[in-house]
């Protein structure tokens, strides 16, 4: 019974009982008196509006995998600044040549994702409404 | 840490694949202009210039450096000792291999309709940088860089299967390709967090010293751990049983992706097994400090007593049985040569095996004479594809009377890749068989034996469905006395003749040729195997 990991079984064991142990005591121990505002899907405060479920415009994870993209990349200058002084003092400017690549390389990638139009809102948008007039769009139909 | 100079000297190794980059940011940058990026032949002349100035730099900087006399492997780091790339004679032989590959890949699809105009610099652009993690792949001796390399091929190659933009077929391949290959990294790099945790390092030449000083004998964790690994690898070379991707990714794809998934991926999977079951897991005899590989090695004498030899000897089974078995009830061209791919890997896997200095030789050789070979077969399956609207072996009727020249450069490349002689398969096969039975006949290796005997066998199969586009291709070409016993043929309706320019002449001929030439000639083909393996004792 010495296993180094029994404590961390034992700990998942009373984790698992006291997460079951307030699901069911809230359930029958709690006043319920619901409303309809307290039913509604809650949305940061707002009162929710249409469903959840509709189509996305491939657009938006185009950003949002650009935007990862960019924020993962931009944390690797934090371990480098920080380093900087000791990096400097044993190999000169090699570091600050070496970011300095890698920022360049960067923005390559930046320039181009923006000359292949994945930041050009206008166009999506333009195209967004021609659907809409000629009601093709399936939101409007929902 | 290295002064600044040496650091920066020690990127003379990695010339290679600096120029590898910079020509894809090259490319990259030309596929912005709309101008440039529809201009295929000036774009794939340019691509294929930048691997061969990529090759030239492998030449000097990765091969003249070993001529001399008790040169040995080199190591890059990253300046804090901490190796990751190991430069030597078997990275510069793959590294020749693969940019021969995508040299190959980016000129078979000058002509292809699959791949638009408007995306065909983008095309070349990630051959490009397929082929750099394919290199990486073959390097790598660290953990981390090994999933990043293989990361880096098969990221891009789920892009490169979707390439056929708003074909459901070319999506679907992509997708399946992605979450396929999305569990196989993931079970890899569980298997390879086991190890780290076993020994505490990602490097493999630690992780093998580790193993072998604290004598960690059949763990079971460190067995499940390589076997993880295994299926990392194993999902590359498309061997059972992590093949399943393997077909519907080749015929969805377009017609030279496929060309070229179904020789590089494969051979970078190879060169990773290598590196990583061979160099790793296999303890080698110690000659004046230098480990080294020798051929004539009693027996085989595996790390930790893990023994890897017997999953990779089950794999290799399976994989030709498998795939030779579901090859025989193909209908659609680019399918059937899926599986055969498949079974090819299982005879590749044959060397690997064996142990010996001669087994890896032999899949060296065998990776230059499949790579021409199939290369050539699925160049003519894109020809026959592109004019005659169909990817069916159905497609091909009638060839031999219609194109004879195809028809009969086809039938070289079926031929060589059953093995028949004097094609380069048979050269292939026998080196690949030779090696084998050599070791089966030394004591305690009598289950090698069963290997080539399955192996002989499977080559028979295969000859069944490579015959039988062979027959398609034949009908109606032999008299009408032929047609009349089989009433059905008169039904179809008349084929497109296929037609060859001179261009496509040319480049049929450059895998044709090879195909019966190594097939004749094929000893310095195996002194340069020799080569790859031979340090200086």
């Amino acid at each position: 019974m010495n296993h180094p990991y029994l404590p961390i079984l034992i700990l998942i064991g009373i984790a698992a009982v006291f997460s079951a142990l307030f699901v069911v005591l809230s359930r029958f121990v709690g006043p319920r008196k619901p409303t309809p505002a307290k039913l509604s899907t809650y949305e940061c405060g707002v009162d929710p509006e249409g469903t959840a479920r509709q189509r996305f415009s491939v657009h938006f994870y185009l950003v949002a995998i650009v935007f990862i993209l960019f924020d993962i990349e931009a944390i690797f200058l934090y371990p480098w600044a920080v380093r900087y002084q000791a990096l400097s003092a044993k190999a000169g400017l090699l570091p600050l040549i070496e970011m300095a690549l890698f920022i360049a390389i960067l923005f390559l990638g930046y320039f181009y994702i923006w000359r292949r139009g994945v930041l050009d809102w206008s166009k999506h948008e333009e195209r967004r409404r021609m659907l809409e007039r000629t009601g093709l769009d399936s939101k409007k139909a929902a | 840490m290295k002064p600044v100079t040496e650091f920066l000297a020690s990127g003379r190794f990695f010339s290679p694949e600096i120029v590898l980059i910079a020509g894809t940011i090259v490319l990259l940058l030309a596929s912005l202009s709309p101008k440039l990026r529809e201009r295929r032949v000036e774009i794939s002349v340019s691509a294929v210039l930048i691997l061969l100035i990529a090759g030239a730099l492998v030449y000097l900087n990765n091969v003249l450096p070993f001529q001399a006399e008790g040169a040995r492997p080199l190591y890059l780091d990253l300046g804090n000792g901490n190796k990751i790339l190991r430069v030597d004679k078997m990275g510069a032989f793959f590294k020749g291999l693969f940019l021969t590959i995508a040299a190959l890949g980016v000129v078979l699809s000058v002509k292809s309709k699959e791949i638009l105009s408007e995306h065909y610099a983008e095309y070349c652009a990630l051959i490009l940088s397929v082929t750099l993690g394919m290199i990486l792949m073959a390097t790598a001796v660290d953990m981390l860089m090994v999933y990043l390399a293989v990361e880096t091929v098969s990221i891009l190659s789920y892009v490169l299967a979707g390439f056929i933009r708003g074909s459901i077929r070319s999506s679907e391949a992509s997708l399946k390709y992605m979450l396929y290959g999305a569990l196989a990294s993931g079970i890899m790099i569980y298997g390879m967090s086991i190890l780290y945790g076993f020994t505490g390092t990602t490097n493999l030449l630690d992780i093998k010293a580790t193993l072998i000083d604290r004598n960690l004998g059949n763990e079971t964790m460190l067995v499940l751990a390589i076997l993880f690994v295994l299926a990392g690898i194993g999902y590359k070379m498309a061997a059972v049983p992590f093949h399943f991707w393997c077909p519907d990714v080749y015929e969805g794809a377009p017609l030279p992706v496929t060309a070229f998934f179904s020789v590089g991926p494969k051979a970078a999977g190879f060169a990773l097994a290598i590196r990583f079951f061979v160099s790793t897991l296999t303890q080698p005899f110690k000659i004046g400090g230098e480990e080294v590989i020798i051929p004539n090695m009693p027996s085989a004498m595996v790390v930790a007593k893990i023994d890897w030899v017997s999953a990779v000897f089950w794999m290799s089974i399976l994989t030709m049985t498998l795939g030779n078995l579901a090859a025989l009830r193909q209908k659609n061209a680019k399918r059937l040569f899926a599986y055969s791919s498949i079974a090819h890997a299982g005879y590749l896997a044959m060397g690997l095996t064996t142990l010996t200095i001669g087994g890896l030789e032999s899949i060296l050789f065998y990776l230059v004479v499949y790579t021409i070979m199939n290369l050539g077969a699925f160049y003519v399956v894109m020809l026959v594809a592109d004019q005659r609207g169909s990817d069916d072996i159905q497609a091909f009727r009638g060839l031999f009377k219609d194109s004879p020249w195809i028809a009969i450069a086809m039938t070289m490349f079926l031929f060589s890749l059953t093995g028949i002689p004097p094609f380069a398969g048979f050269a292939g096969k026998l080196v690949l068989f030779g090696a084998v039975i050599e070791e089966a006949g030394r004591q305690g290796q009598d289950r090698l034996w069963v290997l080539a005997i399955i192996g002989v066998i499977n080559s028979a199969i295969s000859l069944f469905y490579y015959a039988r586009v062979i027959r398609v291709m034949l009908e109606g070409a032999l008299g009408e006395e032929e047609g009349h016993g089989h009433a059905p043929a008169a039904v179809h309706r008349p084929l497109a003749p296929v037609t060859v320019s001179v261009p496509a002449f040319v480049l049929l001929a450059v895998f044709a040729v090879p195909t019966l030439v190594f097939g004749l000639v094929f000893g310095w083909l195996q002194q340069l195997a020799a080569w790859t393996f031979a340090y200086a004792v």
